[in-house]
This record gives C-alpha cells, structure tokens and sequence, in this order.
C-alpha cells in the first residue's frame, strides 16, 4: 500500500506543478491583455497591433480556467477538502465516522466513474466536431486542414497552418484520440482528473475501512492525525500544500 | 424518490457535494427518453462553464486574497486600522470589522479570514478588556463579512450563475456592505463604551506612518472601486490587475512572499479552494439544467403566486428561506442550485436583480454564522479551541444585528440600486454605438477569423442604425453589457453583410 501512497503523492506533486505552471501563465497574460487593452484607449499604434495579435488570449485564458478547475478539484481530493457536509461526522463516535467515511468514499467515488464516462462521452462529441475553419477541399472531398498535403497548403495564399496543434494532434492520434480542434483536445483534462479523483475517493474509503480493522489504537491514532492537521491549519498552515509546493 | 433519499443519506455522511450532484444530473437526464451519458455533461463546455469569459475572475481573484493572507498585510491592515480608528469607542472592534471586510472580500468568506485576522486580534481584543464572548463572536463574524465588496468572488459566481453584469453586481454591493460594517461597528461602540475599554488617542503621525507602510495595499480597493465607478476598469481587467499588482507588491516590494518557498504553496492552496468551488458549478450545472427542462422554477413560481400576493410578504419569505438555506449549505453551492429557482420568482414580484442578488448574498453571509452547522463556527472553534456551543451563544447577538442590516437593505432596495442605476444613466448618455446580432448564434462566435459566422456581432454607430430605419432605443443589454439589436436575415443583406458567412 505504501507504493500506491507514493505513486498518489508523486501525481499530486506533478499535478501542483501543472497548477503553477497554468496559474502564473495566465496572470501574465491576463496581466499584459489588460495593460494593451487600456494602452488602446489612447490610440497607440503599437497596443492595436498587438491586441489583435493577442486574439488567442481570451480563449486560452478560459481553457486555463477550466485546468485550473479540474486540477485544482483533483488537489482538493488529494488534500480531502472537498465541499460537503460535515456536521454528522463531527457528531458521531469515532467508529462510526470512520465507518461514514468509508462508505462516502466509496460511494463517491463510484459515481465518479459515472462522471467520467458522461465527461467523456461529451469531450469525444466535441472532439470530432471539425468547424469549416479547420477544414480544406482535397482530392477526395473535405480534409482537416491539419492532414493537408504542402502544395494545397500553398495553394491557399496567406494562410496560417496551425502547426503547434497540428503537432500535438499527430502525438493525440498515437494514442488513439483524434481531436478536431485545439478547443477539444483542451477539454481531455475533464475526464482525466475526474478518474483520477474517483481513484482517490475510493483509495480514501478503502483506508477508512483499514483504520476501521485496526481497531481502537488505530482508530485514535488517525483522530489524534486530523486534530494535529486541523490545529496546523488553524495557524495558517496547510502541511498537504506545503508538502506539495517544495520541490 | 428512493435515488433522492440515498443521495440525501450520502450528504449527511459527508460525501464532496460535487459527486451528488453529478448523481443527481446522472440520474435525471437518463431518464429521460432522449437522455445520453454527454447530455449529462455538454453544457459543462458551453457558455455556462467553460467558455465562460468571467469565469477566470475567480481563479485570479482567490490567488490575490491568498497572497494578501499569506502575506504581511494582515500585521500592516491592522496597524493601519488601529491607528486612524483606535480612539473611537470600540475603535479595535471597529478595526477588526474593517481588516475582516477588506479579506473577506478578497478570498470569499473561505475562513481564510478567521485564520488571518481574527487569530491577529483576538488576543488584542481580550488584552483591551473587550468581553471574551463579545471577542469571539466579533473575529468570528468578521470571517464572512465584507462578502458585498468588491471584487468578492461569491458576487462574481452569483453574477455569472444569474446572467447580470459582472462589473455592475460588485458596484451594488458596495452601499449595503457599508450598512452592515457600520450597525456592527456600532454594536461594538456601545459594547465598547458599556464596558469602558480604555480607547488610544489619535496621533497624525503615526497615523500617517501607517497609511505610508500600507499604500501599495490600501491603493488596492481604491483602485478597484474607482475603476468599476469610473467605467475604467471592467472585470475582467481588474482580475488580471489585481493579481500582477499584489504578486508583484508582496514578492518585489514588500518581500513578504518568497517566489520559491512560498509561491507554489499559495498558488496550490488557492486553487484546491477553486477547485473544490467549480467542480460543484460544473456537476451542478448538469441537475440545474435538468430542473429548467422540467420546470422546476415555474412550478415553484405559481405555488409561490398561489400564496404570496404582495412583494412585502414575498420578501419576508424569501428571507425567511434564504437564512434556512444559509444554514444548510455553503454560500458557493447555494449560488450554482438556489439562484436558478428564485430568479423567476423574483422576477415576477417586481425585485430588481441587483437588489435579489445582494439580499441572496448577505442572507448567505448571516448563515455562515447560523448554528448548527454555520462554517465559521466551527473554523473559530478549531483556531481559538472553544466548543462549538460555546460559539453558538457568542454569535447570537450578531446574528441578531446582521439581520437589523439584513431588513435594512431588503426594504430600501435603493440602498442597492442606486449606484448601479447610476452608472446606467452615464452609461447611456452618450449611447453612439450598437452591437447587431443575426438571429440564429452559435455557442462560439467567430473565433478569429475574418467571416462573419452566425451569432458574431457588428459595431455600428447611432446614425448607421437610423439610416437603417432602426430605432437605437430598441437596443437591449446584453450579459456583457453592450447595447444590442438582433437584426433579421434581410437587414443584415441590407447592411451589405451576408447572413450566411460571407465576407
């Protein structure tokens, strides 16, 4: 078991990376669109250029929103900070909480397998949609402009190839996912941290369940762990985050 | 039914809010006849969510509240507070009430500020002879207080769950906010008097020492409330604002925030809170939609007319069931599940949605308080190692004057709409550009290509739209706050611009 401890606290490092990474990119761009923007107010060649050289940015500045959501509702199992109800657990005896948790965990974790098949049912709808922007006439009739050979290419004056995500689309297509848009293939974080979290909540009622087999020692030795964490908290320290900011 | 019951069953034993919704969507849309496993989630990658634009105010405005938490700007606020309200009576109740808005505001009543501020004054109030009682339930209040300031993440949620304009929902919150700060600093004045806490005098000097200390800080609400008054700034620019502009003060100018030991943890932190809060919006939107396709609101709306006939009684009620719902759930969930049911409601009564939303919002406020399960509650309890039923009795009398506030702003809705009608009326002086909009849009307008797909707006001016024989008044407000005018297939022809996507 302690292998599985490992491998969910190595994810979570990697995942609390990813968060950085996402967060701080977006208040940098967030940051520069606002400047440029209000630049504009005051007629300045260069700030027009570059906003509408920036279009890209409100549209990666919502996919980065939704990364942030996922990832940061993935940490929030990782660290069991999840939005619930709490007060019975509060009030019960400790068996019969830890008996709760079980049973929460596993339950919610089961339906959020059945949320991962739903998110991805409609991730894979948006992946093949292809809109006529990303769409060119070939040989033998509509080809996504991504599968477009150099010469029809070229045969489009001005028209800006999409390398980057044609790129990312051909490492998608090894795996066996085709995505039609870069707006899609954003979207496969969803079910990706959905599954992963339905992994941890049912890895959670499982080691509710083991503390439940340990008996009383056991039983007082993981209140005594909350009472130590939630004591840590109340004097604005969070161990799970800080364990996961240190590289 | 019996699904209702287990899921109720699975809530009370503390399963994430998050996975009972998504059950709840689950099994609603597959029972219906032409529900599928992605009708459960499409609306998830729609405007709903995920394409969104305001959405992305909560990330960046939660990550600043952090920062400011995390930072040294509880110490300065304090200091800052204490030395230009410091002699008055229950000047550092007064203080207390102030530095608890100013972080609530910023990190949404997550009880970050309990931790940050309460922990800071509590003694400080106990060591000036304040009532041990009076204390704990002042630094306990203060956790959820300033909830109607600008730029509180939960107005921004209701805002983008009731389709309003983001940058107008925070300018009305601002003059009941300051209601509610006030009756309390009142109450702590009389506390204050009754007791005879020994009150500082004033000193100009250090009073000056300490705005010089906190100006990066204090320019921050200044900036935001002038920017959302002025029309400067709309939201979305001042969450990108915000966020570059404390980074950089508490890191390059303060060096309170290490961008290596501290940085990862805060942006971590931060956005578990984020993320515990949008994963409910996302599985709830699934339940929510499912209650819209079966008429939930409108059924609840004519039961509501059947018994409820004036709009002073409707309000009663709706008090009366907002504080219950306070109680029970948490103020970000309440917002995603609730505000689709009584909008309708609200509307047919005559309620402004400004005033509901800011009415919603401080009944909210009132539950975190409200025993059994108020959050705050049980936050102090954890921090300041009192019972839980201890803190119930401290709360009491603040409950009692938060609803004196509450009866306030619920029946002078002016109290609420006057600033933001305001800025209407500026706004719509000079009206000389419209936005024109085909009838049939799409979910994502032209996404930077120069056709003119369905649903893409059009820019012209007062005079383009009466050489059209279009009445510039029949423009309506969009959620984005444009004046717009949905034009037929034949006027957009007429325009020159083919309704199809041409050039």
């Amino acid at each position: 078991m302690k292998w599985l401890r490992e491998l969910d606290r190595g994810w979570a490092r990697f995942e609390g990376w990813l968060t950085v990474g996402v967060l701080l990119f977006m208040v940098l761009v967030a940051g520069f669109q606002a400047l440029v923007r209000n630049l504009t107010r005051f007629d300045i060649d260069w700030a027009n250029t570059m906003l509408t050289d920036m279009e890209w940015a409100d549209s990666v500045l919502r996919k980065g929103t939704m990364w942030l959501a996922f990832l940061g509702a993935s940490l929030a199992t990782y660290s069991k900070k999840h939005i619930g109800i709490d007060v019975v657990l509060r009030l019960v005896p400790v068996r019969a909480k830890y008996t709760m948790l079980a049973c929460s965990g596993v339950l919610a974790g089961l339906i959020t397998f059945g949320l991962v098949y739903c998110f991805s049912a409609a991730v894979g709808l948006n992946l093949s949609e292809r809109p006529l922007e990303y769409e060119l006439l070939g040989d033998n009739g509509q080809i996504h402009v991504c599968d477009a050979s150099q010469a029809q290419i070229d045969a489009l004056h001005g028209f800006d190839m999409p390398t980057l995500f044609c790129g990312f689309r051909a490492v998608l297509d090894t795996i066996g996912i085709r995505s039609e848009t870069p707006g899609a293939a954003f979207q496969l974080i969803v079910p990706i941290m959905l599954f992963v979290m339905a992994l941890r909540l049912i890895g959670g009622g499982f080691a509710a369940l083991r503390i439940l087999g340990g008996g009383p020692s056991a039983l007082a030795a993981a209140e005594a762990e909350v009472r130590r964490k939630e004591q840590s908290e109340g004097t604005a320290e969070a161990p799970q985050a800080q364990e996961l900011g240190t590289p | 039914m019996i699904v209702a019951v287990a899921l109720i069953l699975l809530a009370l034993i503390g399963a994430p809010l998050f996975a009972l919704f998504g059950a709840a969507a689950m099994t609603l849309f597959l029972g219906m006849p032409e529900g599928t496993w992605a009708s459960v989630a499409i609306d998830v990658f729609s405007a709903k969510f995920a394409e969104d634009p305001n959405l992305m105010t909560i990330p960046l405005f939660t990550f600043a509240g952090y920062l400011l938490a995390e930072s040294g700007t509880p110490t300065r606020l304090v200091g800052l507070s204490r030395a230009w309200l410091g002699w008055m009576p229950g000047g550092l109740a007064a203080v207390c009430l102030m530095a608890s808005a100013f972080f609530t505001t910023f990190t949404g009543g997550s009880g970050i500020t309990i931790v940050a501020v309460g922990a800071l004054l509590y003694p400080a109030l106990k060591s000036e002879d304040y009532p041990e009682k009076f204390s704990m339930g002042l630094v306990t209040t203060g956790g959820s207080l300033g909830l109607l300031f600008p730029p509180s993440v939960p107005l921004i949620l209701y805002g983008i769950v009731a389709g309003l304009v983001i940058d107008k929902v925070l300018i009305a919150g601002i003059l009941p906010g300051i209601v509610v700060v006030f009756v309390l600093a009142v109450y702590g004045g009389l506390v204050g008097m009754r007791k005879g806490v020994q009150r500082s005098g004033f000193a100009m000097g250090p009073a000056l020492r300490s705005l010089w200390v906190a100006k990066w800080e204090v320019a921050i609400p200044v900036v935001l409330i002038g920017g959302f008054a002025s029309g400067l700034l709309r939201v979305h620019e001042a969450c990108a604002f915000t966020a570059v502009y404390v980074l950089f003060i508490e890191v390059f100018i303060y060096r309170d925030i290490s961008i290596r030991r501290d940085l990862p943890r805060i942006v971590i932190e931060s956005m578990t809170l984020v993320g515990a809060i949008l994963i409910i919006m996302a599985t709830a939107i699934g339940f929510v939609g499912w209650m819209i396709q079966a008429q939930i609101p409108m059924h609840l709306l004519a039961w509501m007319e059947s018994i409820v006939s004036s709009k002073f009684v409707f309000l009663i009620a709706l008090n009366i069931f907002l504080l219950f719902v306070g109680m029970m759930m948490d103020i970000f969930t309440a917002i995603v599940v609730v505000v689709p049911l009584i909008l309708p409601m609200a509307e047919a009564y005559g309620v402004d949605p400004y005033h509901l939303a800011i009415i919603f919002l401080l009944n909210l406020e009132i539950g975190y308080l409200t025993p059994p399960v108020g959050i705050n509650l049980f936050i102090s309890s954890i921090r300041f190692g009192k019972p839980v039923t201890y803190l119930y009795s401290a709360v009491l009398p603040f409950i009692g004057i938060l609803f004196i506030a509450l009866m306030i702003v619920t029946y002078i809705p002016a109290i609420t709409t006057f600033v933001p009608d305001l800025l209407e009326d500026e706004e719509e002086e000079p009206l000389d550009s419209f936005f024109v909009t085909s009838p049939e849009g799409d979910s994502t307008p032209g996404e930077g290509d120069d056709l003119l797909d369905e649903g893409d707006d059009v820019q012209l001016t007062a005079e383009e739209l009466e050489a059209l024989g279009l009445d510039p008044s029949q423009a309506a407000e969009s959620e984005d706050g444009e004046e717009e005018i949905e034009l037929t297939p034949e006027e957009l022809e007429s325009l020159g611009l083919d309704p199809n996507g041409t050039p």
